[in-house]
Parts: structure tokens; sequence; C-alpha cells
């Protein structure tokens, strides 16, 4: 389940780097905020599934303000511009949360109760289901891009945006757009990890590092391949874990992504090309 | 154009107003909690415990005390910028210093140049073990309640083979240390440790790990979060072991993120639990909290309250200076509403703990022990 999560905010970091070159670092505070939305639905008795769509809904919205605040004025400004703001506005966010919920951890009701021994590991029904709308996000997303007028537009426009404007394309719209779905899947992965791991006014912060490690890892502006590499984190760190021990998983998890940066800093798919930042 | 001479004039005049005048008998506690940051929750628990415990005491003594709370997050250069900032409007007779260990620890060479009382409600053992005499603990010391936590342990519960998880902050590193110190003494070696960061989310491996090394119990020492993963994942795993954690286990927050069934055989160390008394000074401090901050009080917000409590009294008493305030912190017993404290000298105030426990069937703990100076004393 926890790859389930880091795949599902994984995805939409990668769709607002590839479509508006916008590295949102307020991306797992989006995350935060969405779940927390969930939290505020279940008190007023919202089901897990209701939760869940209530965070995603939520994380869509955040997802518009992240680009009207922090990208649509700065686009043409550099790109650190962008990502210091949106690490202001994460900022602004958790302290808000904190202020308005306190510190204490929340959980968001699970979307079906219950759950398997199997071969001495327990798989919850939370935790499978999480994992068939994770895949469900990954051949949503897949789909748009790849098989959508939409989707073709958006690649078009992430490409290159002036050429793609020059052909009438509404590039600004467009990436907004992707903020939009990004935050809707933030708050998705927001809602799947609060069950089972709880969510606190800064949890955004470990989230969105995960993301740009994936994100670096992948190849920088890959979508699906980061959001593959973000599962393989969460696997990593498990398998490391019952190997060794949290601690060294977690030491040995930022090596093998120094390794990967100085053997092949274009990732393991290979950068978009310039994008980097 | 007039209209706006106009305008600027009357803005003018309201803002060379006098101020309201500083009562002549208002006294500031400066308090440096963590409010943001992964303490948020203690932070808290110790900012409210201060603000009751001024508004209690100005009506006890007639006195206004104004707790100003100032937030340190939880690094620990934020903190020495808070107390910098206190020093600058004059030295006051003390400070109410932050929960968080790390902190501590960087406040206390200035506390010491200052020549400034500074009480804390930190657990990290070092704090009195550095030679200070300028720091009041007020929550009992790891030295207390890890001598509880394994006395429990071993004699209640029954473990000969425990595990030990505990987090890898200073917190939990020196909670360890002492921890498994007093189960050495007792004649119980841990079977297994394993250090866990507060940001890990999945610690199903290492709780497999323990049952692998056969352990017959688990013994906690972790923030709230990863408190309640551990004993979400361990039921979740089918482990049918007890477990014994450490004061984040006493909080109701804590508790309320696990099902009635997963505490079954959960019990928690804490310096009190006002939540769980039933009747007394405890309980009437609970209620006035919840009426006061609409949530559950814990132990930190109690020992925060007591600790404001002594100073305020020390205050009342004539101890209106730095150096005057550690003399009467140093000399005189104090009897709070969690417990009597005294300093043995190092700074230790406080010598009692209690050991809760759920009974599988709600969120409400009841105090199962009460322990006191080595020893249970019910």
């Amino acid at each position: 389940m926890l790859g389930s999560g880091y795949g599902v905010l994984a995805l939409g970091f990668a769709l607002t780097l590839r479509a508006a070159g916008a590295v949102n670092f307020a991306h797992g505070d989006v995350a935060t905020m969405a779940a927390y939305g969930g939290v505020v639905a279940a008190a007023f008795g919202a089901t897990g599934v209701m939760a869940i769509t209530a965070a995603a809904f939520l994380g869509g919205v955040l997802g518009l303000i992240v680009a009207i605040i922090t990208w649509a004025p700065l686009r043409r400004r550099p790109v650190e511009a962008t990502f210091i703001a949106a690490i202001a506005l994460g900022i602004v966010a958790q302290n808000s949360l904190t202020v308005g919920f306190g510190g204490a951890p929340r959980a968001l009701p699970a979307i079906v109760d219950g759950g398997w021994h199997i071969a001495g590991v327990y798989l919850s029904a939370h935790g499978a289901l999480s994992l068939v709308v994770a895949i469900a996000a990954f051949i949503g997303v897949a789909t748009l891009l790849l098989r959508t007028r939409t989707g073709l537009r958006l690649r078009a426009a992430a490409e290159d945006p002036e050429i793609a404007a020059a052909h009438g394309l509404p590039v600004i719209g467009l990436a907004i757009f992707a903020f939009l779905l990004a935050g809707a899947l933030a708050g998705l992965a927001g809602a799947i990890l609060s069950n089972q791991h709880y969510v606190t006014p800064t949890v955004g912060a470990i989230y969105i590092l995960k993301a740009y490690i994936a994100a670096t890892a992948a190849g920088w502006g890959r979508i699906l391949p980061t959001a593959l590499v973000a599962v393989g984190i969460a696997l990593f760190e498990t398998i490391g874990a019952a190997l060794v021990s949290q601690a060294a998983a977690e030491g040995a998890l930022y090596l093998a992504f120094l390794a990967l940066l100085a053997f092949r800093p274009e990732g393991l798919a290979g950068d978009i090309q310039g994008r980097r930042v | 154009m007039r209209r706006a001479y106009l305008t600027i004039c009357v803005l003018f005049l309201s803002l060379s107003a006098p101020a309201a005048p500083v009562l002549a008998d208002q006294v500031v506690v400066p308090v440096l909690a963590p409010i943001t940051g992964f303490l948020a929750l203690e932070g808290g628990a110790q900012r409210n415990g201060a603000i009751l415990a001024a508004e209690h005491a100005s009506k006890r003594h007639n006195i206004k005390f104004q707790a100003d709370v100032q937030d340190t997050t939880t690094a620990p250069d934020v903190a020495v910028s808070a107390l910098k900032r206190t020093l600058k409007n004059g030295k006051p007779p003390g400070v109410l210093g932050p929960i968080l260990g790390s902190q501590m620890l960087a406040l206390l060479p200035i506390a010491d140049q200052e020549g400034l009382p500074i009480l804390t409600i930190s657990g990290t053992a070092k704090l009195t073990e550095l030679g200070s005499v300028n720091v009041f603990r007020f929550f009992p010391g790891d030295s207390v309640v890890k001598a509880a936590h394994a006395l429990f342990a071993t004699e209640q519960v029954g473990m000969k083979r425990p595990a030990i998880l505990f987090q890898t902050t200073a917190y939990g590193q020196s909670g360890r240390s002492v921890l498994v110190e007093n189960l050495n003494r007792l004649g119980v070696t841990p079977v297994y440790e394993e250090g866990l960061s507060p940001a890990s989310k999945d610690l199903s491996a290492a709780i497999a790990k323990a049952a692998s090394a056969g352990a017959d119990g688990l013994l906690l020492h972790l923030h709230a979060g990863p408190t309640a993963l551990v004993i979400r994942q361990a039921h979740e795993l089918g482990l049918n072991l007890p477990i014994v954690a450490g004061s984040a286990m006493h909080q109701p927050t804590t508790a309320a993120l696990l099902e009635p069934a997963m505490l079954k055989g959960v019990c928690a160390e804490s310096g009190s639990a006002p939540a769980a008394e039933v009747d007394g000074p405890g309980k009437a401090f609970a209620d006035s909290y919840r009426a006061r901050f609409n949530t559950e009080p814990d132990a930190f917000a109690l020992a925060e309250y007591d600790a404001v409590g002594m100073f305020a009294k020390a205050y009342a008493a004539g101890s209106n200076s730095a150096a005057t305030m550690r003399a009467w912190l140093s000399k005189n017993p104090y009897q709070g509403i969690a417990m009597s404290y005294v300093s043995n000298g190092k700074g230790d105030m406080a010598h009692s703990a209690v050991i809760v426990c759920y009974d599988g069937v709600s969120h409400n703990a009841r105090v199962a022990r009460r322990f006191k100076d080595g020893a249970w004393v019910n």
C-alpha cells in the first residue's frame, strides 16, 4: 500500500513537471491538505469511499490554487522562482494545518475493513483496493496522455510551449489542467496513505522527497517511469528493512540514489532533454 | 484631497494614542514550545498547560501571570533565537523551556551563561547530567519512567525476552539506553532492538524480526504516530504479544488512532495520566482543560501546568529575579496536581510515574500502577 500511495503521488508530481516544467514542491502538502479534507468529511459521517473521493476532489482544487499562485505568475521567471514559491506555499499549508488541526496524527476511514493472512503476511482489504486504485490511476493517466486529443495537446505543449502556442494551443490552460489533475492524484495518494500510515501536518515533506527522488531516478519529466520507480522505492524500503534494519534501508536508498546520479545522471529512462532542475 | 488629508490626520492621532498601560503586577511567563513541526502535539499540550496554569495562578495569587508562548519548531537554532529574543526584553525570573531534548541541550549553555532558570518537561536524561544549576525538570526523567517501564514489563507482565523498538531521535536513544540498563539490573536482556526513524511508515519488518528473535513482548520508546503504527501493524501481523509502550501511548489522541481491540494487552508508562483520573485534583484539572481547550489533557500538559504553578508560587513568595527564583526552586517542595515536586540537587523535580493500561474494549485507559522513588506505591 505504501508503494501504491507513493506511485500515485509521484505520477502527479511528474505530470506537472512534464506539462508545465514546474517542480511543484507543494505537491506533498497538497496530498496532506486533501487528506485532512477527507478527515473532516469522515467527521461528518462520510464512509471510506466518500472520504477518499472528497480528498481527491479537494486535491484537484488545491492543485488549481497552487497553479494560480506559484506557477502562472512566475512561469516566465527562472524555474527556481516557481519551486521556491511552491516551498513557501507548502510551509504556509503545514502551519495552517497545525493551527487548525493540531499536531496529533489523524486517520481516514478504510475503503473497506478486514484483510487476509497470506503466507504469514497480512494484506488488508484497504491495501489491496488501494493497489487496484493506483493501477487504475496509472492506466487512466497513460490513456489520457497517449490516446486522447487532450493528452496529445498536453504533450505538445510540454515539448515546446512556444510552437504549441503559435499553433493555437491553450498552453497555459493545458498546464493548469495538469496541475488540477496532479492535485487530484495527490489527494488520492494522501487519502490512500492516511488510513494505515496516518497523516500529520508535516508528512507532506516526506512524501515530496520520495516523489522528487523518483522523478530524478526515473528520468526528469518521465511520467510513468517516475510512478514505477516510486513503487520501487517503497519496495526497497520494506525489503531493506526486513533484511537489515529500517535505518539501514533508508541510508541504502539515498546511497543508491547518489550512485545513480554519479553513473547515470540522466536517470533510468533518460531525461526529457534540457529539463532537469 | 481634503478627505485624504483628514483621513491621514485621524490615522496619525489614533496611532499616537497612548497604548493601554501594562499592569504593574503583570508578570510575563516566557514559554518556549514546539508548536509546529513533528512535535506539534506535545508542544501544543505544553502551550495549553502553561496558558491554563497562568490563568489559575493569576486567580490564586492575585497577580496577573501572562504566558507568552513562542514557537521553537523542532530546530535547536530556532529555540536559541527564541530565548535570545526573550532576553532582549530584560532577563525574566525564569523561562519555560521546550519539551524537545535537543533544543533544551542547545539552550542550557545560554541559560548557564545568563544565570537563567529554565523549567522543562523534557524527559531526555542528559539534561540533568551536565551539572547545570539552572535546569529544573518537571517531567520524570528517563531514570524514573524507564525504571517503571522495565519493572512493570518484567514483574507484572512477565516478560523475560522483550524486544525494544526505539526512536532514532535523542529522546529515543536516551530512553533506550536507560531502559536496557534497568532491564539488565532485573536480570533480563532484550532479544532484539531496532531504532526507527520518526518518518518511517512501514514498521512491519521490524516487528516481524522482533517476533522471529523469540520476543515474548514489545517495549516501545517511540513518538505518538510511530507508537500507533507499531501497535496497529503488530495486530495486523497477528502477533499476540503484550506491549508496554512509552509515554506517547498514554495520550488520548494516540489511542484514538487505533481500534479498541488493538489496544488489548497494551500498557504505557507516563509521568501522569490526567485523562484516566476519576476523582481528585487530577480529574478537576482534566475537566478544566477540556472546558478551556475542547480536547483531552495529557501528562505533558499537566507537567507544564505544575511547572508554571511552581514558578507562580515562587514569584508570589518574592522570587522575582533569576537568582531568587533559582534558589527557591532548588530548596522548596511543591505539591502539584500530578505529584509532589522537589529538587534532587541536579534539577530533577519529578520522581513519580504511572502505568496505564487499556482494556481492549474502549479507548479509555486506567491507571494500573503508581511508581515513586523506585517502588510501586499501589
